[in-house]
């Protein structure tokens, strides 16, 4: 949405600050990653409103350093759910991003984002060697079509090979998209919508060719794209059914799970739960497993903590990231769970380095990784690199 | 960097926590009011007192003015600065003591109230006042204007729970008061050794320096806390309620979001053990059915509120930001000040507007909320124009306000002038603060 659109809630922001820290109620920190900047106003949600109007009102030139503050958001919605006059932040900050970058302003990371993208079809580079989708996954059609996104092709492969053996596992008929072209949402989360547009049009064409009659998606970041972005714009209209992983596997798994006697907590990725809602889903999956305990993080559901990846955050700062992730993972490890269960391979990704590097006593796993080990033997995931 | 004061700034807090930046400074131009924006030449972010007595020396030898905020939540402008430093203290943000001893918490000025009361609350215990913007207001800024807030009845002002204060000098020296001026005592007396220099620093809004640790008194949190609420169809009757409710301290606070003509919304508090608590109420019943124009709404609205109160808090602005014109009235003042300030609003066509009462032991704080969108030029001067008249006609009517920054500084100066307060509030300011770098212009000094 262009700025000029959000005008109306920039200029409603009283700057009363309640989106700085709380303190209060599971909530430490509203912004996660304010504590882990050098904390000036312009680092949390009411000073980047401050700089949504400059931009707005061409008040202020848009310099480097400026862009660093606007891109340490992590678009991760805990401001706006936290926002007692409830503004759309998310959507001031996405709209801010698209404006400046309209503009012509760019950090070097995005530049690199922007040409891999362009180049490749995707933000990591070119497709390697080494084939990801099994070969029984590799067909030309299906009724369900699994795509999978370019984080979990590149950084968590084996949520690929999961989710194969899973869909098999249950007797369906099943592709999963191979083409190697990113959904888009990189893009369109540091507000270059055009090449948004560009990648997404031509991921969209290569699963039109598939014909699927439902897509599912693990990623939320792709779920939201194929499901929600692509319909906001004319072109890239469909009417495939998307799921996500959670809610397709929901109806299938009941009484077909072998038990799992441990401790789980689950991770609500900002961009399935604050952006969407899917928060009951992937706890009531699973809770199908017999014996698994699923207990709580001091913030869960609308409250939860962000892992620190979003928004791009990731490959603008990745310093920021690494320190928020260990506030999550604190708050994970106070649970006593023996799993850290999420479904997004940015915060999966980013607890698994976490866990691995302070060897902590948890162990990170995905939905489809745990589902699927639980299907076959009941004994939990093979990644037990956290111990 | 080229620039003298920013350098020499950097080497006192480091080069991370002191900016020139325009688009940094942009974001410290305003607080939670109306009024207009005013640009800092820098913003630093010191650690310790001691470099706040640091940059306070640097502001005398430039002759530059500094100016405390804390969480910039406060609706006057006394956190604003035009072309000196804003020096915001929200890097001190510690619990220093909990001395269970002697019921007191020692805290750096820049925490936030709602952190503070949330770790007292998991240890038993609580302060006596927080103010209604808790989630982003902190004691050093409360102290300074001095805040009121949630427990006004029971606790009065945050004034009243000073035990001590460590405070910057305008000169740059570091006090302490009451028994902590003593190096070898705790504070737990306020009244000890000499004057009481924490009343200077009080609702001085950083005039007299940079408050940089304050000792509040801590209470045991109560067995039980219960709320209900009444509505009422005279405000006359229901300011009389709230006076015999007070002055038989019955309450911990009586909270009046709604005045309108004849709707007239009240909430009371009641702490204590059950026995005390369901005395109390039984005696706000009987006082309350004394006047039939007041009906019992029963507890379940302000339960729900206070389960969620500081959040809850902030909602009413969905209304816009507001103009607030506050001051203390004694409760025979308090029908007659609710109409002439609603006549001046309405004569304004003033759209969206709240009147509010939160009663005192010996009166109330009387609240007007003039709401507007801020990009709306045509409300926003329509508000400027309103809320002089309304600080004009509340010090004509024998009101005071307590938080006073920028806005109320002419209208004092116009009354209070040439009274000997005034005359010796000045004379303190020029023996102080011999330069006037300190927060000038906050209340007229």
């Amino acid at each position: 949405m262009a700025l000029e659109h959000l005008a109306r809630y920039i200029y409603d922001c009283t700057r009363c600050g309640f989106c700085r820290v709380w303190g209060w109620k599971g909530v430490e920190y509203v912004c996660p990653t304010y504590p882990h900047t050098t904390a000036w106003d312009t680092e949390y949600a009411r000073g980047r409103v401050r700089l949504a109007r400059a931009v707005l009102e061409n008040e202020l030139e848009v310099t480097p350093d400026m862009l660093e503050h606007i891109y340490e958001c992590t678009l991760c919605g805990s401001c706006a759910v936290h926002c007692p006059i409830e503004l759309p932040l998310v959507d001031i900050f996405h709209a801010l991003r698209e404006e400046i970058a309209a503009r012509g302003h760019r950090l070097d990371s995005h530049q690199q984002i922007a040409l891999f993208i362009e180049r490749f079809d995707n933000p990591y580079g070119p497709k390697p060697d080494e084939e990801v989708v099994p070969e029984y996954a590799r067909k030309s059609q299906a009724e369900i079509l699994f795509y999978p996104g370019c984080t979990n092709t590149r950084m968590a492969p084996e949520e690929v090979q999961a989710v194969a053996e899973l869909f098999q596992g249950l007797g369906l008929d099943f592709a999963i998209f191979d083409d190697d072209t990113c959904c888009g949402i990189p893009l369109y989360e540091i507000g270059q919508m055009e090449g948004f547009r560009r990648v997404a049009g031509k991921t969209l064409e290569l699963i039109r060719k598939r014909n699927p009659k439902v897509i599912v998606a693990s990623c939320p970041a792709c779920y939201r794209a194929l499901k929600v972005l692509y319909q906001e714009e004319e072109e890239l209209r469909h009417d495939f059914e998307v799921q996500h992983l959670s809610e397709f596997l929901l109806p299938l798994v009941p009484g077909r799970l072998k038990p799992l006697l441990e401790k789980v907590t689950w991770h609500d990725p900002c961009v399935l739960g604050r952006h969407q809602g899917i928060y009951e889903e992937p706890r009531e999956v699973l809770r199908q497993v017999p014996g698994l305990e699923l207990v709580e993080m001091e913030s869960h559901h609308a409250d939860s903590l962000c892992c620190g990846a979003g928004g791009g955050v990731f490959f603008t700062r990745q310093d920021v990231a690494a320190k928020t992730v260990e506030s999550r993972l604190e708050q994970a490890l106070a649970t006593g769970a023996r799993y850290l269960v999420t479904s997004c391979p940015n915060c999966y990704v980013r607890f698994r380095q976490s866990i691995r590097k302070g060897r902590r006593p948890i162990r990170p796993a995905s939905l489809a990784t745990l589902i699927n080990e639980v299907l076959k033997h009941g004994t939990g995931t093979d990644d037990a690199s956290g111990d | 960097m080229s620039d003298e004061i920013l350098r020499r700034l950097a080497e006192i807090v480091g080069e991370e926590h002191v900016t020139d930046k325009t688009f940094i400074r942009a974001a410290y131009t305003q607080d939670f009011g109306v009024q207009p924006p005013r640009w800092p030449a820098y913003v630093v972010r010191p650690g310790s007192a001691e470099e706040i007595a640091a940059v306070v020396r640097l502001a005398n030898e430039y002759r530059i003015p500094i100016t405390p905020r804390g969480g910039g939540s406060a609706q006057e402008g006394g956190c604003q600065s035009e072309g000196g430093i804003v020096l915001e203290t929200l890097r001190l943000n510690r619990i220093l003591s909990i001395d269970e001893s002697a019921g007191t918490v020692t805290v750096e000025a820049g925490i936030t109230f709602v952190k503070l009361m949330a770790e007292l609350e998991k240890r038993g215990w609580k302060i006596g006042i927080a103010p209604s913007g808790a989630m982003a207001g902190t004691p050093g800024a409360h102290v300074s204007r001095p805040g009121v807030g949630w427990g006004n009845i029971k606790y009065v002002c945050q004034g009243d729970q000073v035990i001590a204060l460590k405070a910057v000098l305008p000169t740059g020296e570091i006090i302490s008061t009451g028994t902590r001026a003593n190096p070898n005592a705790r504070p737990f007396f306020r009244y000890a050794l000499g004057p009481d220099l924490a009343g200077l620093f009080i609702g001085a809004e950083g005039a007299f320096g940079v408050l940089t640790e304050i000792t509040l008194r801590m209470y045991p949190w109560p067995k039980q806390i219960y709320l209900e609420r009444y509505v009422g169809t005279n405000l006359r009757d229901a300011v009389e309620i709230f006076r015999q409710i007070a002055h038989h301290n019955l309450v911990c606070y009586i909270s009046v979001p709604v005045i309108e003509p004849e709707h007239i919304l009240f909430d009371v508090n009641v702490e204590g053990d059950p026995p005390e608590v369901e005395y109390r109420v039984q005696r706000i019943r009987d006082i309350v059915r004394q006047y039939p124009s007041v009906r019992y709404e029963g507890p379940d609205a302000p339960s729900q509120f206070w389960e969620r109160r500081w959040f809850l808090t902030g909602e009413e602005f969905k209304q816009g930001i507001a103009g607030a014109v506050n001051y203390f009235l004694p409760f025979d003042k308090l029908e007659e000040a609710t109409y002439i300030m609603r006549e001046i609003i309405l004569r304004h066509g003033i759209r969206r507007f709240a009147q509010q009462m939160f009663p005192e032991p010996t009166g109330a704080e009387h609240v007007n909320l003039l709401f507007h969108h801020s990009g709306d030029k045509e409300e926003y001067a329509k508000i400027h124009r309103a809320i002089g008249e309304m600080m004009d006609k509340a010090l004509e009517l024998g009101g005071a306000p307590y938080s006073k920054g920028r806005q109320w500084a002419p209208y004092l100066e116009k009354h209070l002038g040439g009274t000997g307060y005034w005359e010796t509030l000045k004379a303190l300011k020029r023996a102080l603060d011999p330069n006037h770098i300190m927060n000038p212009g906050v209340l007229g000094l």
